[in-house]
């Protein structure tokens, strides 16, 4: 019990920082969170030590947010696909766009249209948790295509950036 | 910008200087949203959800499975702890019923209580069909529907009372009783006024009859001697306890006395001045202040058969004793001249 509380408090907040990345829905990212501990307590009796425990978790907590996309796309196509995806915002008077909470608004929903592989590379290369050679094993593929995902997401994410203002870059 | 942010990975940086800063500007703002997402979360908290999360599910059986499986479905246990629990649950089952009950039965004891504001009046329905017409600042108290347990009725019905109220008691087997700070008022069938207040800091009850028969007497001191009954008979028939002394002996008095302030108006009989103030507030809810000593004014009877105003009132009162009143923040002052 108190490794395992230890564990929790160790790896629990960079676990809810990725599914964070993966989920829009804050309150959705609390509950995939504690549902991939709950789980790990059910096979606590197989636990070695934190280091090999780290990649095991977030492996867990990515079924889970797979299964969550996999569930809210089923639940999306079985609606009418009424909605098209959402159309950019239009580029906002030059003050505004200034802004750095504005941009910060703006990324976080450019992020949400990234693919999901892009935005999961992105994610755990960011918080630093995980190795490179880690998440390559995590995501099973290999390094550098881990490193193309991220430079091809950084690269849609600047084109945006360019067409939202372009002067923001310098 | 943040001094703790991790640069961007030197192995994700392009060559092109330009796309570099924008990646650099990227990547600080993507961390920004991470440390204010992460500062929302709290980890004891979780912590607490948690463990109260597995202690419900600790008796899921743990399974032996790789990551990439989902949850099984829960595995019911069998043998000598699920049946303590089974029975666990049902001797909880239990004791919320009978909890519930007591719950019910604590609440069915609890009176109806009726207030009113100083100024208001209002007219109670008790459960028997018998009427009280509540003056201002008065609390009326009663047994839900007179019954001491649903569905039993109580041996009498019976109701507490601070204030004024005029009672039309409806004729039935079991007694009606108005029971006051110091004094009870026992009727068959029958009208009649009670009126508690306080006179020289002891509670006094004034009951006065309509109509039928009304006993009294005290419930201070030795309240069940005979010569501390008093038996109202005839219409106008008064009589008051003040404190634990025993009830006056009746006396008759005009009805419209007690009548007067049902038809919106004001009446008083032969009291001090302070004591007229104070039933001038409880039957308009505006603050009174006296300021001339007591014992140099003198009693006074008032009658208003219906509606009136309290300046009236007090026009009248400031020509009787030669005073004069004015405008206070709350209410009204008399003064000497």
């Amino acid at each position: 019990m108190d490794a395992f509380e230890a564990i929790f408090r160790r790896l629990s907040e960079p676990v809810f920082r990725y599914v964070c990345g993966m989920v829009s829905d804050e309150s959705l990212a609390h509950d995939l969170t504690q549902d991939t501990f709950a789980k790990l307590w059910t096979v606590r009796d197989r636990m070695a030590s934190v280091d090999s425990l780290r990649g095991y978790v977030f492996r867990m907590a990515r079924n889970r947010v797979y299964n969550q996309h996999r569930n809210a796309r089923t639940r999306r196509e079985n609606r009418a696909q009424l909605h098209e995806n959402t159309p950019d915002a239009s580029p906002p008077a030059p003050d505004e766009a200034l802004d750095a909470d504005l941009l910060q608004d703006r990324l976080q929903q450019w992020i949400q249209d990234l693919p999901p592989r892009q935005r999961e590379a992105l994610t755990l290369r960011r918080q630093q948790e995980l190795s490179h050679d880690a998440i390559a094993d995590l995501m099973d593929i290999s390094p550098s295509t881990v490193n193309n995902h991220i430079t091809r997401a950084l690269k849609s994410l600047r084109e945006r950036l360019d067409k939202y203002h372009p002067n923001l870059r310098s | 910008m943040d001094h703790d942010t991790p640069p961007l990975p030197s192995d994700l940086r392009p060559p092109d200087a330009d796309a570099a800063r924008t990646y650099e500007r990227i990547w600080t703002a993507l961390h920004r949203t991470d440390d204010a997402r992460a500062s929302s979360y709290d980890v004891d908290a979780e912590w607490t959800q948690l463990a109260d999360r597995l202690n419900l599910e600790e008796d899921d059986s743990p399974t032996p499975e790789g990551p990439t499986t989902d949850r099984p479905p829960r595995q019911p246990k069998r043998g000598a702890a699920s049946r303590v629990r089974r029975h666990t649950s049902t001797l909880t089952a239990a004791v919320l019923v009978v909890c519930a009950l007591a719950i019910g039965a604590w609440w069915w004891q609890q009176p109806v209580s009726v207030t009113t504001a100083a100024g208001q009046q209002t007219t109670v329905t008790l459960p028997d069909g018998s009427t009280a017409e509540l003056n201002g600042a008065t609390t009326l108290a009663y047994g839900r529907g007179f019954q001491s347990l649903p569905f039993v009725p109580a041996s009498q019905r019976r109701v507490r009372l601070d204030g004024e109220a005029f009672f039309a008691v409806e004729s039935r087997d079991r007694p009606f009783r108005v029971v006051t700070p110091n004094a009870r008022v026992e009727v068959l069938g029958t009208e009649f006024d009670v009126r508690t207040h306080a006179a020289a800091d002891a509670p006094a009850t004034t009951v006065t009859l309509k109509s039928g028969h009304v006993r009294l007497r005290s419930t201070s001191g030795a309240g069940t001697a005979p010569t501390t009954v008093v038996t109202l008979s005839e219409a106008g028939h008064t009589s008051r306890v003040v404190g634990t002394q025993a009830p006056t002996s009746p006396q008759t008095i005009d009805l419209k006395y007690v009548q007067a302030w049902r038809d919106g108006g004001f009446a008083i009989q032969n009291a001090a001045l302070p004591t007229v103030l104070r039933e001038l507030e409880r039957r308009f809810g505006t603050p009174l202040a006296l300021n001339v000593p007591a014992s140099s004014t003198d009693p006074m009877t008032l009658h208003y058969a219906a509606d009136v105003r309290l300046k009236d009132v007090l026009r009248d009162i400031c020509v009787i004793q030669g005073l004069s009143f004015r405008e206070t923040s709350r209410g009204y002052e008399l003064v000497r001249d």
